[in-house]
């Protein structure tokens, strides 16, 4: 139990270093020489090592070990090379494949075979990996590193070390010594002793205890403050969530005030003292208030974990098709409900595949933006590249039978470009390696709806793409538009609704069977709310309230009863097994009571038609 | 001892184990629940959680008329439900020697068993058959 629960730990804190370590080592591919980054790589690759060590995750260690000492090579060197940064991104992701065998309970892979590929170049300079300097100890991590050099001329090195390891050992813990006593012991003595040592005592004072030594040439303290390392947004993958003190401060804060309020609402209630009773559930509304607030809070992240990921698919992805592209990120610092963050990492990473595959010939730039309009959240992923044309898409959707030649001829572009997230409707001329993995734009769109969002697609050619994800700050809470059925209420994320309208009966054409309406100059299909619930027809209304919205990738007019309005809601997820209804994704209970369910029309729609 | 709540749904009298029920509720009012399967009757809110509730009239086939004014909420493991009855009854205290193990349970859905309380016949509804075709109607809503 106790060891499942420090394996988690680790598992997650090691999933976030390797996520810091993508961050820096993609900030390093475009400045090779940022010493900082150096630095917090290599500390990276430390805390990894010293956690797996811990763990007794021998081939993790390894790696981790392996990792810092070419790191501290290229902290020597004051910079790192393209193929080292590759290297390093590979060896990244076998980090992950490692956490995964622990994660699985199986035995670690083993990484011997990898460490042999590391590049040659700045790898294996004589003069640092001599045997003389090998494996010193880093002069990151806990305690106080201590260097020690013998004079040339002492005539049995490896006793006095020991000597010296022992009157080290007075001050305080030796952690661990380069050689170690053992080495020591076996006669393998080099000319330098790196002890890492727990003490409270001060530096200058061991220096002052060592200085007696005569046969002692130099003693050196290479250690330096650790810098604190920047915190890098989690895994989306994570299950545990970290939260700041000071929050849980404000939240334990926020139980106090309302153990008070409650106190002044039994007073007040017990001495009827109405005014009493007013001022207490003022306050108790300002503090739901705020504790919501905060609550929300914890469930929210920024995009920034995501984005790291992003530009490691475009850097990767530019490598092996050899193109010249350059990501640009903005407004990663937007923060989202993590679940929603989650639900949106497989769709981006696909969205910025296509556009380095297809939609740049050779060189350019994708930038993904990120910002936030009312409580939603708009990202769009756009490309510099040829874009597309409209008249491919018209073309493929007639010779696939999506389209006939009459609707081909009046179809607007926006729902041309929607027929790209259909089914089986690609543009790709072949498949290639990478639109051949991961999941279609089918699956992006079903992905974004899937939260109660919109995708919209925009592009002409010559002018690149962009590709628009329109999502809820938060699933939680949402605005919903409440329409009335059959007698009853029930809503839809505003997200989903393009426009409400009242029309009347006249405007309403038949076609064939189907009824239908224009809508700024679109002919739009009809469709009652009462009949995809199966409900029994309604009387003649005039004028018609109709929802525009967007299903299955077309426009339609949703005939519904009454238009109530607007309003905030949380929504709460329905039991099992009552949670895998299609149609429904949950419910909400109003300020009076009332239960609203939230209709999922995509499914409804899935559901009729199958 | 064992303690039972009677219920009635159509013609015939049940029994649910007390130690299942959470709650007797009165007078709630019972919220459509569009494109849920038809026993569903609706929903309610409890305790601030929307709780569904299901037609026992029509799950067990008796004529289905207006849903009493008393849910039986019922505990469950994986998430409340309250059944819609016509009438629910005073609790019952049950020694272990008056229950008759059934002759054929298949005869007759829902019923686990059925005990004689003073000349009544009393049947203990099964509630694993209700969570299971609960189950499986849900499911077929979500293929």
């Amino acid at each position: 139990m106790e060891i499942d629960k420090f394996r988690d730990m680790f598992l997650a804190e090691a999933a976030e270093h390797l996520e810091s370590m993508v961050d820096i080592l993609m900030q390093l591919d475009l400045d090779p020489q940022d010493q900082d980054g150096i630095d917090a790589l290599f500390r990276e690759a430390h805390s990894i090592k010293g956690m797996a060590a811990t763990m007794e995750h021998a081939e993790t260690t390894k790696l981790s070990h392996h990792l810092e000492n070419r790191l501290d090579i290229c902290r020597k060197l004051g910079r790192i090379s393209g193929v080292e940064i590759d290297w390093l991104l590979e060896a990244t992701d076998l980090f992950k494949l490692l956490l995964d065998d622990i994660r699985n309970n199986h035995e670690e892979r083993c990484v011997a075979s990898f460490i042999a590929t590391s590049p040659k170049e700045t790898g294996t300079s004589t003069t640092l990996d001599s045997p003389q300097r090998k494996d010193p100890l880093s002069s990151e991590g806990e305690g106080l590193l201590v260097q020690l050099q013998l004079k040339a001329t002492v005539a049995a090195p490896g006793p006095r070390f020991l000597v010296l390891l022992k009157t080290l050992s007075k001050f305080g813990t030796i952690i661990e010594s380069t050689p170690s006593t053992d080495e020591l012991l076996q006669g393998n003595v080099p000319d330098q002793l790196f002890v890492r040592l727990l003490s409270d005592t001060p530096q200058e004072q061991i220096k002052q205890q060592l200085l007696r030594y005569s046969e002692l040439q130099e003693i050196t303290f290479p250690g330096k403050i650790n810098k604190p390392v920047k915190s890098l947004s989690k895994s989306p993958a994570d299950k545990t969530v970290r939260i700041s003190t000071e929050l849980l401060d404000h939240f334990i804060n926020l139980t106090g005030e309302l153990i008070t309020n409650r106190y002044q609402l039994q007073n007040a209630l017990k001495e009827k003292n109405w005014q009493e009773l007013d001022d207490g559930v003022g306050q108790l509304k300002r503090l739901v208030k705020n504790l919501h607030h905060q609550v929300l809070k914890v469930r929210m992240v920024s995009l920034e974990g995501l984005t790291g990921r992003l530009s490691r698919t475009v850097h990767d992805l530019s490598r092996s098709l050899a193109k010249e592209i350059q990501l640009k990120v903005e407004g990663a610092e937007i923060e989202l409900d993590r679940a929603i963050v989650e639900e949106l990492t497989d769709p981006l990473v696909h969205m910025v595949r296509n556009a380095v595959d297809h939609g740049i010939e050779s060189r350019g730039t994708v930038s993904i933006k990120a910002w936030r309009e009312r409580d939603q959240i708009l990202i769009q992923v756009a490309d510099d590249g040829r874009g597309i044309d409209p008249e491919k898409i018209r073309q493929k959707a007639l010779d696939k039978g999506f389209l006939n030649p009459s609707q081909a001829q009046t179809i607007r572009d926006y729902d041309l470009f929607q027929l790209l997230c259909r089914p089986g409707f690609s543009t790709a001329q072949e498949v290639s390696q990478t639109s051949g993995r991961g999941v279609g734009m089918d699956v992006v769109k079903t992905a974004v709806e899937h939260i109660g969002g919109i995708l919209l697609i925009d592009s002409a050619p010559g002018e690149g793409a962009r590709i628009t994800l329109k999502v809820p700050l938060s699933l939680a809470i949402i605005r919903v538009l409440i329409v009335e059925c059959n007698g009853a209420k029930m809503a839809m994320p505003i997200s989903r609704v393009i426009q409400t309208a009242e029309i009347a009966p006249e405007e309403v054409q038949s076609s064939g069977k189907q009824l239908m309406i224009n809508y700024h100059d679109e002919r739009l299909p009809l469709i009652s709310l009462r009949k995809i619930l199966k409900y029994s027809k309604n009387v003649a209304l005039d004028p018609i309230p109709l929802v525009i919205t967007e299903v299955l990738g077309r426009k339609i007019g949703l005939v519904v009863d009454q238009l109530v309005g607007q309003q905030e809601v949380y929504v709460q997820r329905l039991p099992a097994p009552f949670d895998q209804i299609r149609g429904c994704s949950g419910g909400t209970i109003l300020g009076d009571g009332q239960i609203i369910f939230l209709l999922d029309l995509q499914s409804l729609f899935e559901r009729r038609r199958g | 001892m064992k303690q039972l709540l009677p219920f009635k749904v159509g013609y015939e009298t049940y029994a649910l184990p007390l130690i299942e029920v959470q709650e007797v509720v009165e007078n709630q009012i019972v919220h459509p629940f569009p494109g849920a399967p038809a026993i569903i009757a609706g929903a309610i809110a409890f305790h601030g959680r929307i709780v569904p509730v299901v037609n026992l009239s029509l799950l067990l086939d008796f004529p289905v008329g207006k849903i009493g004014p008393r849910l039986i909420v019922l505990i469950n493991k994986r998430g409340p439900v309250a059944l819609g009855v016509d009438q629910v009854r005073t609790v019952i205290n049950l020694e272990i020697n008056q229950t008759n193990q059934m002759q054929n349970r298949i005869e007759r859905n829902y019923i686990d068993d059925v005990i004689n309380w003073d000349g009544e016949m009393i049947s203990l509804f099964a509630l694993d058959q209700l969570q299971n075709e609960l189950q499986s109607l849900c499911e077929q809503r979500g293929n």
